[in-house]
């Protein structure tokens, strides 16, 4: 709850003032609606809404899916040979620089208009957070401990299941993070540029209409189809790494009490 | 507990040299450690006393040399069993099963290694804190835990590199007496490393001087001392005339 409190206030805050700027400049509200005017167009068009959501809540998990499995292999990969991890990083952070929105467009001219560009645009967007994290999270393994295991005839297979997968997991879980926030976006870009449903096309109907209230409400839509994605892997991560938890809380010092 | 001491063994490393690119680290080492001894390795930062561990745990290999070994019925990989220098305990593992990971490794079903871990954690102060995080232990008892992990691997030779090294004085005087204590019901040979020459002399039988790198034996001091005595040993005769004569060793050497 405490944790809750402060953003909560400072949304209340800024809706505030949206809904003061709006009343008080007499702004008109087909160019800029006011809070209550969007959560109305909410309501009136749920029906569409939520059936456009739907579809771009499938493309964003199943492209997120696809690059999470990806980008793991690619990470175990590049972990596993340094050869390939040196040759092939530079690429990728490259490839981070090619704009999607430039892409998207050539992704519906190969593919159609269908499902797969969609998948492909949340692919490209959510793969290279997945496997920096996975790489870096894999180099993080400590030394000392890898010579430990090595000490006991540990094979390869062991030291990555036992020692290196563990240690790289809070690593992988943060770039799962940035990539599940992403994930949702993409699929909406994926969308704007040309498609039969979802809320990017949704957006793209509105604004050809002039209904920007319809535009906000699907703004908002997808922003907490984000929030409540980032906050489902937050609860999968607390539950696979329950002791992450208790050592950054400092745990209880048992020891102090007991010789 | 442990495998048995039956046949008198002894490991013998023999004119070891080692180097790390330009830095000439072991030159001509000879050392003895006779099966069932606590012998301790003293020496200065940085003069090779984890490098001698990492050869005999086999994480490194001498560039000449031989290390001879008698007497232990065990194959060369199975005799040593490593505490590193830091606890390298598994954050992510409760004290239990850090504990098991070298019988687990070795193939041991974890129910059994897990029954025959918590038969022990009393005398390792463990009891209780099984389910414990090592994040939520002190240092003293990470240490305990580390060594108890340590023993369970079922070695007969324990290669421990400054066990108490990173702890406060007063916690590391609680587990030298804890470890000296100990050091009967676990029937091992022990291979040790430490700065601290009060620390060798209340535990070993035998206590080799290691100069600056390149290490060599500046003195080979067997500890006969009267540990079962009344009254505080580090003040008896003996010990302080023991704690002199490798001080000196030490400081002849430009050690300390
Ligand atoms: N893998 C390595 N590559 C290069 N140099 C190394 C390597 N391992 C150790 N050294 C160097 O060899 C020397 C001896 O190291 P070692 O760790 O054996 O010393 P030590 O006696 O254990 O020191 P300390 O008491 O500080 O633990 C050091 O100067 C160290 O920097
Ligand atoms: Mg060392």
């Amino acid at each position: 709850m405490k944790q809750i409190l402060p953003p909560l206030l400072l949304v209340l805050i800024l809706v505030s003032l949206w809904q003061l700027y709006v009343s008080w400049s007499g702004i008109r509200q087909t160019i800029l609606p006011g809070p209550f005017r969007v959560i109305e167009a909410l309501v009136n068009f749920w029906d569409v809404i939520s059936e456009n959501l739907i579809y771009t809540l499938v493309e964003a998990t199943l492209g997120f899916t696809i690059a999470l499995a990806i980008g793991f292999l690619f990470a175990v990969l590049l972990d596993y040979s340094p050869v390939l991890r040196r040759a092939v990083y530079p690429l990728l952070v490259a490839s981070q620089t090619i704009p999607i929105v430039a892409i998207a467009p050539l992704l519906i001219i190969w593919f159609g208009y269908d499902i797969v560009p969609k998948i492909i645009v949340v692919w490209l967007v959510c793969f290279f957070p997945i496997v920096v994290a996975g790489v870096d999270g894999f180099a993080s393994t400590d030394r000392d401990t890898t010579r430990l295991f090595k000490s006991l005839q540990a094979s390869t297979w062991q030291i990555f299941w036992k020692l290196r997968l563990p240690s790289a997991l809070p690593f992988i879980f943060s770039g799962i993070r940035i990539a599940i926030t992403y994930a949702v976006a993409g699929a909406v870009l994926g969308e704007y540029v040309g498609a039969e449903k979802g809320l990017g096309i949704f957006i793209q109907r509105s604004k050809n209409s002039f209904r920007n209230d319809l535009i906000f409400a699907a703004v908002l839509v997808i922003a907490v189809a984000s929030i409540l994605l980032f906050l489902l892997v937050t609860v999968i991560q607390h539950r696979t790494m329950p002791w992450y938890y208790r050592q950054q809380a400092g745990g209880k010092k048992a020891g102090n009490n007991k010789k | 507990m442990g495998p048995e001491v039956t046949t008198q063994g002894r490991i013998t490393l023999n004119g070891i040299y080692k180097r790390y690119n330009d830095l000439e680290v072991l030159r001509d080492l000879n050392l003895v450690i006779n099966e069932g001894e606590f012998v301790t390795l003293i020496g200065p930062s940085g003069s090779g006393k984890s490098t001698i561990f990492n050869i005999l745990a086999g994480l490194e290999t001498a560039d000449s040399g031989e290390i001879k070994v008698e007497g232990f019925n065990f194959p060369p990989k199975k005799l040593f069993s490593y505490m590193p220098q830091r606890d390298s305990l598994l954050p992510w593992r409760n004290i239990l099963d850090n504990v098991i990971l070298g019988q687990e490794l070795q193939g041991v079903s974890k129910k059994q290694a897990r029954a025959a871990a918590l038969a022990e954690l009393p005398f390792f102060g463990l009891e209780g804190f099984e389910k414990n995080f090592p994040s939520e232990l002190s240092g003293g008892m990470r240490q305990r835990a580390a060594l108890l992990r340590t023993v369970l691997t079922q070695r007969p030779v324990l290669l421990l590199d400054e066990p108490f090294g990173a702890l406060d004085a007063i916690t590391r005087a609680q587990l030298q007496e804890w470890l000296g204590n100990l050091k009967q019901r676990l029937n091992r040979t022990i291979l040790f490393v430490t700065h601290d020459v009060e620390e060798a002399l209340l535990l070993s039988d035998r206590v080799y001087v290691l100069s600056p790198r390149p290490a060599r034996i500046v003195l080979e001091q067997p500890v006969d001392l009267d540990r079962s005595g009344p009254g505080e040993l580090v003040i008896t005769h003996r010990f302080i005339e023991l704690k002199a004569r490798l001080l000196t060793a030490l400081k002849s050497e430009g050690a300390i």
